[in-house]
């Protein structure tokens, strides 16, 4: 019976999703640390919770280009500084600026690029 | 700092309001057949042995008066730890991300004072931001640059007419208050009802739906909220919705 196969791959995947989820941050937290820490700064920490409450997904996802794949934009400091990805708003612009570096720069030593906050898709190579 | 600071105050003080617990015996009128329960036990049973924590703040539906928002912001504040903030959203200096000798621990926003006063949820963010939306509670910004604006459309999809667990509604309203079409069209959906292959194993591996649905939007673990359209309601449901495409299966 066919349904049954997919109950048991629904049963496998979850599981597999929930054993590695970090079940404590906040759901859909990005962590960016492809060069922040091996220049001796902390990993990035990107809320979505926070900016969702103030900004549409499109604006971001659409509007401003950020493509929907953790890890997937190239995003480094000096082209935040002009004025690319996140740098288009933390300009003292629309929000404050790039000099609160702490502001983003406050994740734990060590976390590797990705979405945390319990529940997450993508694929086998994920968990 | 100061006018930051201020801002985002300003953007959290939303209007005091009580919401009923949005979590309803619905869910448990998914189990409908046999292979659904038992397929759903185990994986619940699956899910203690992974993850206790996660598991109860999925599956238990908290009594009214956790779900409820807090009295107001300001006594969940960082000014006042620990006792009156809800077990629902993690402190920052506790989420296993941020490191608690950062100095902007004590500037950026702890999630339970932004998110308590918005209707509750069960799952993600343990807030229904299409209810926070329509009802006015947040408005965020659908454009920087001035020549860009939102579409919405009002076309629901239904899909999996024939499966074992009730009927998928796809609603293009909620969605494309907070989305673009080309966030998904074509990319993601062809724009032809039935044309995309999607199955829910695809899903879970973050494919289709589950691009946005276990990262961002609410997770895969709230069945019903896709699979939303019992059998015997479908005809109602139909006449509910005023622009409609129905996939027939093949
Ligand atoms: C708006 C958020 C934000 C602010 C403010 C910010 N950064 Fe960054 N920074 C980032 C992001 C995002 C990255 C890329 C993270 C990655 O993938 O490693 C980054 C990367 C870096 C890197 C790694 C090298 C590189 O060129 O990408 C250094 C060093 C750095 N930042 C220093 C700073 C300093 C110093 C400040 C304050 C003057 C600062 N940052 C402020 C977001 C920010
Ligand atoms: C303020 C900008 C901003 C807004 C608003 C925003 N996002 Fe994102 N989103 C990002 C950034 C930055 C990333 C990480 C990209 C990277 O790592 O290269 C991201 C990543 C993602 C991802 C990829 C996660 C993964 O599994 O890899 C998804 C899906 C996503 N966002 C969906 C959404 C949805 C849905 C909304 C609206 C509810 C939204 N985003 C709103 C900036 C934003
Ligand atoms: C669409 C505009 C926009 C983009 C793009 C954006 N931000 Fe923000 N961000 C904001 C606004 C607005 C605030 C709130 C500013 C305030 O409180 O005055 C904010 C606040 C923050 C905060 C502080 C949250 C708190 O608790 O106070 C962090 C951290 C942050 N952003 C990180 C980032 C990072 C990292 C990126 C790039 C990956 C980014 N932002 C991209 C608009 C944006
Ligand atoms: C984000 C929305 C979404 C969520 C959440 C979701 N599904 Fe699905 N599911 C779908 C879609 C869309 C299809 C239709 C695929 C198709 O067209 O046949 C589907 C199809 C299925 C099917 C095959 C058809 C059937 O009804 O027999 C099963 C089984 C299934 N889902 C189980 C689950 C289970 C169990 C959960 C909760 C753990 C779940 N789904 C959560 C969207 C979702
Ligand atoms: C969140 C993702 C999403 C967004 C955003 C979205 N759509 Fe769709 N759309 C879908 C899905 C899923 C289908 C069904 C595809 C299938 O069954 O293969 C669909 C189908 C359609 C169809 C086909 C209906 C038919 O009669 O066959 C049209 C037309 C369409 N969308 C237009 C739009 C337009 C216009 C927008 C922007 C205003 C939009 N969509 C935004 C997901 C989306
Ligand atoms: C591009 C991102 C994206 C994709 C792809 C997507 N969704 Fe969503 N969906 C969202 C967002 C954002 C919300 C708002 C609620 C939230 O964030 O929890 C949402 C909400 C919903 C809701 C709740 C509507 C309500 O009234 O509460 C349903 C049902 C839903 N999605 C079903 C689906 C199904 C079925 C699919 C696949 C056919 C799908 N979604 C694909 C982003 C997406």
């Amino acid at each position: 019976m066919k349904p049954s196969i997919i109950y048991a791959a629904v049963i496998v995947l979850i599981a597999g999703i929930f054993h590695t989820g970090s079940g404590n941050a906040e759901y859909a937290d990005v962590v960016l640390n492809k060069r922040a820490e091996k220049q001796g700064m902390r990993p990035v920490i990107y809320p979505h919770w926070f900016h969702r409450i103030r900004f549409r997904c499109k604006v971001c996802h659409h509007e401003l280009g950020f493509k929907m794949r953790a890890g997937a934009n190239d995003i480094s400091m000096s082209a935040i500084i002009d004025g690319k990805y996140c740098g288009i708003c933390h300009n003292n612009d629309v929000a404050w600026g790039v000099e609160n570096c702490d502001l983003c720069h406050s994740g734990l030593p060590g976390l590797k690029t990705g979405i945390k906050g319990g529940a997450q898709t993508g694929g086998p190579g994920r968990w | 700092m100061d006018s930051r600071q201020r801002e985002a105050g300003k953007m959290t003080r939303f209007r005091r309001r009580r919401t009923a617990a949005s979590f309803s015996s619905d869910t448990w009128t998914v189990a409908r057949s046999w292979p659904v329960v038992c397929a759903l036990s185990t994986l619940f049973a699956l899910l203690v042995a992974c993850n206790t924590e996660t598991l109860k703040s999925i599956s238990t539906p908290s009594p009214p008066s956790a779900s409820a928002p807090t009295e107001n912001a300001a006594v969940a504040a960082p000014s006042s730890p620990a006792a009156s903030r809800s077990e629902k959203w993690k402190s920052l200096t506790a989420d296993g991300l941020h490191d608690p000798r950062s100095p902007a621990i004590k500037l950026l926003q702890q999630p339970a004072e932004a998110l308590a006063p918005l209707p509750s949820d069960e799952a993600g963010n343990k807030v229904d931001w299409i209810a926070a939306l329509d009802q006015g509670l947040i408005n965020p910004r659908t454009n920087i640059r001035p020549d860009t604006h939102i579409n919405v459309l009002d076309l629901d999809i239904f899909l999996s007419l024939n499966g074992a667990l009730p009927i998928v509604k796809f609603p293009h309203r909620q969605h494309t208050m907070w989305l673009d079409c080309e966030n998904c069209h074509e990319q993601i959906f062809k724009k032809k009802a039935g044309a995309t292959p999607i199955t829910m194993t695809d899903i879970l591996e973050g494919k289709y739906c589950g691009q946005c649905h276990g990262a961002v939007a609410f997770p895969l673990t709230e069945c019903n909220r896709c699979h939303s359209v019992l059998h015997r309601d479908f005809k109602k449901a139909l006449a509910e919705s005023k622009n409609k495409v129905v996939v027939r299966p093949k």
